[in-house]
């Protein structure tokens, strides 16, 4: 139980609560002790207030019993009446029961003494108060059995309020006892659980640190160089396995150092080994075999020895291709004097191209002329025929205009038709008009004519009437005639304009067409012309490209010679070459190669 | 008072006159002509008195009457009275003028007044004496309700006798003129 650490905190801080709710519970004790005397002294009070209470009515009744005997006997009725009314006031006051709670039995008999004297003053003085009006000689009698009674009253009072204080003393002396007795025991609670919690703190404080200690020092001997040390510890908290599981790894530990010793060993052993084949290998015997172990320096012999093959097998190469250089070198002394031969016979060949060159040259640059002079010709051409196309092109929006100009004209001739219709029109009602005067100043010379020598003189104006109805129908038919003779010009003239709009759309179509071929040859000039502006720059450049040919050529005549003079550096190399490969097989065969296989 | 208007007694005398004057020698010139109203049936060409009609108009709805005698085409409503209308292409087998508009020449007046359809306006003819021709040389059947018949150019007009036309035609004796 409580091996742990944890559970060593655990139980510390249960006890540190089980403490704390035992001081609580004592100080609840005596809060309630001090909350029952409270409730005694509380109870006095009332009493004591009840009591102050009865001592000022028995003074109030005993002044209203004397004003009643004064307003009788002076026949003030209305102050009769008044101190009648606070008489039956006050005597309630008086005979009112009074409270009893927390006194003792000896002050209890003496308040219900208090009661019964009241009654018997309560009594006397509403006898005095009935006989005072009807008589006042008999009420004053009274008033001295009144004075008697209160009197009494007065010192079974006294007695009461003696009591009463008495009891209130001890009450207080109670409370104050009750008040020391609570707080002796809460500090006494308090001191006990302080006392034992800082025991059991010490207790598990020390659990916890010693082993830490002997931890501590453990660990500064292993830094020491120490590796013998142990810490030892049995217990089963944390701290314990914490120090098991250091021992365990300085055990670890020192195993590590002594496998690591003998492979220390292991190792120099095998480098010992394969120094001694390396020094055998520097006397260049490349027979020799480093020894191959199992660890690392294994490796690096293994290695080495692969080296030592390889090595061995490159040097049996350079011995071949020592010899095949020999002979290759041979063949190339022999072929550079060959080359040098056709060296000089080209130096002749490029002699002869140079000569070439400078009648090409010469040709180029009349060509350039002739180019030069064709450009210029082209250029002229060209502007010739942007002038006729702008000519064409004028042509062409002038036809446009014309032929809007005669779409115009035919569109007015058919509005002139369409008056000359309106016209026709006109004519006509005319014509109706003077048709139906006719036949009024007809009707009219007919009614005159049936009238006699009455109507004699109207039917001269209806005969007039009648000419000139007649004469405005030939008048109206000839212009009848006219505007149909109109109609008739109007559209043989829009026929005529159709045919000449017709015959102004081919004009225009031709000249449209000969714009396009204009266009069409304006464009083959511009390219005639870029053409040979091209042939007169080819030609030009043709030109310097012949001049830097001829530099060419005078420097190959230079590389020529120089390349006579390096093929003879070059027949000189290729036999210092030869000699080269008889040197290089003579060092070579220092190694001691092993046999290798065909 | 405003000025006083001066009214020249022999000048009015003298407008009188040349009015008088000049009617008289229109009346004189008048009486040496045979004057008469002409129109065109087909290429029928007659001739009325001018005082012998009354109204001519465009041809107005006829309304047929049954069992009317040949030669009437119907009756017309003018100004409230009838009048027959006659066509005399049916009567003497003429053709009408398809070209022309057809016209009605109301002859007569009153009760008394009869329709004839012609083929154009009636227009006013005057002859001299010697225009006249003999009525025997015409051929054609109307010249038996003819008066007289005048040459004009080429053409022939033919002077009806309305009353004697009418008169066989309606078979009724006709009234005194």
């Amino acid at each position: 139980m409580f091996v742990t650490i944890r559970a060593k905190l655990i139980g510390f801080s249960f006890l540190s609560l089980l403490f704390t709710t035992v001081v609580g519970g004592f100080g609840y004790y005596s809060n309630a002790e001090l909350a029952d005397a409270l409730v005694e002294t509380q109870g006095k009070l009332e009493a004591i207030n009840t009591r102050m209470r009865g001592v000022m009515a028995q003074d109030a009744v005993r002044a209203d019993v004397l004003q009643i005997l004064r307003a009788a006997k002076s026949g003030d009725a209305m102050a009769y009446k008044e101190a009648a009314d606070d008489l039956n006031e006050h005597l309630k006051a008086l005979t009112s029961k009074a409270a009893n709670n927390g006194l003792t039995e000896r002050t209890r008999q003496a308040v219900a003494l208090v009661s019964a004297d009241a009654g018997v003053c309560a009594k006397s003085a509403q006898s005095i108060a009935a006989l005072a009006k009807a008589d006042i000689g008999g009420a004053e009698a009274q008033f001295s059995v009144f004075n008697e009674a209160f009197k009494k009253l007065k010192a079974d009072q006294i007695t009461v309020n003696n009591s009463i204080a008495g009891e209130m003393g001890e009450s207080r002396k109670a409370a104050d006892a009750a008040a020391l007795h609570a707080g002796n025991t809460v500090l006494a609670a308090l001191v006990a659980a302080i006392i034992l919690l800082s025991l059991l703190a010490y207790y598990i404080y020390r659990r916890i640190m010693d082993p830490l200690n002997q931890l501590r020092q453990a660990i500064s001997k292993v830094e020491g160089g120490h590796y013998d040390v142990r810490v030892n510890l049995h217990t089963q908290d944390e701290i314990g396995s914490l120090g098991r599981a250091f021992d365990k790894l300085i055990d670890d530990r020192n195993s590590a150092l002594r496998a690591t010793a003998r492979e220390n060993e292991r190792i120099n052993n095998s480098v010992i080994g394969l120094f001694a084949a390396m020094s055998a290998l520097s006397e260049k015997d490349l027979t020799v075999r480093a020894p191959v172990t199992e660890d690392i320096i294994g490796t690096l012999g293994d290695a080495i020895n692969q080296l030592t093959d390889v090595t061995a097998t490159v040097l049996h190469h350079v011995t071949k291709v020592a010899g095949v250089v020999e002979d290759a070198s041979e063949r190339m002394k022999q072929q550079s004097d060959v080359v040098n031969e056709m060296a000089k016979e080209e130096d002749v060949i490029v002699v002869r191209l140079i000569s070439n060159l400078e009648t090409a040259m010469a040709s180029i640059s009349e060509v350039a002329i002739f180019a030069r002079d064709s450009n210029r010709a082209a250029a002229e051409a060209t502007k010739s025929t942007e002038s006729a196309m702008q000519t064409v092109q004028a042509t062409l929006v002038g036809m446009n205009a014309i032929r809007e100009t005669i779409s115009e004209m035919e569109k007015r001739i058919k509005r002139l038709g369409e008056r000359s219709q309106e016209i026709s029109q006109i004519v006509n009602l005319i014509n109706t008009i003077s048709e139906r005067t006719h036949v009024l100043s007809l009707n009219a010379a007919m009614q005159a004519a049936m009238a006699g020598e009455a109507g004699r003189g109207f039917a001269v104006v209806a005969e007039e009437v009648q000419r000139l109805a007649e004469n405005s129908r030939q008048a109206t038919g000839q212009i009848a005639n006219l505007v149909q003779n109109i109609q008739v010009e109007t559209n043989d003239t829009i026929a005529t304009v159709n045919k000449t709009i017709e015959q102004v759309v081919k004009e225009s179509d031709l000249a449209y067409s000969a714009g396009e071929r204009m266009r069409e040859t304006h464009e083959a000039t511009a390219r005639l012309v870029r053409l040979v502006a091209t042939i007169a720059t080819s030609s030009a450049e043709q030109t310097k490209i012949a001049v830097v040919l001829r530099a060419a050529a005078d420097e190959i005549a230079q590389f020529t010679e120089k390349t006579a003079e390096q093929l003879v550096a070059q027949n000189q190399s290729a036999a210092s070459l030869v000699s080269a490969s008889q040197k290089l097989v003579g060092a070579i065969s220092v190694f001691k190669l092993p046999q290798m296989e065909s | 008072m405003g000025p006083t208007q001066t009214i020249d007694i022999n000048a009015l005398k003298a407008q009188v006159d040349a009015e008088i004057a000049a009617r008289l020698l229109i009346e004189a010139d008048s009486a040496r002509y045979i004057q008469r109203r002409g129109f065109c049936i087909g290429d029928l060409r007659l001739l009325l008195h001018l005082d012998a009609t009354s109204e001519v108009l465009e041809m107005p709805p006829l309304f047929r009457l049954p069992g009317a005698p040949t030669g009437i085409k119907g009756l017309a409503n003018r100004h409230g009275r009838v009048v027959p209308v006659m066509d005399l292409s049916v009567l003497f087998g003429l053709q009408h003028d398809r070209a022309a508009s057809a016209w009605l020449l109301v002859c007569g007046r009153g009760d008394e007044a009869v329709g004839l359809v012609i083929d154009s306006l009636p227009e006013r003819k005057r002859f001299v004496q010697d225009d006249e021709i003999v009525l025997s040389d015409i051929t054609h059947p109307i010249a038996s309700y003819a008066k007289a018949a005048y040459r004009d150019g080429q053409d022939i007009w033919i002077d009806l006798d309305t009353e004697e036309l009418f008169a066989a035609v309606f078979h009724v004796e006709p009234s005194s003129v």
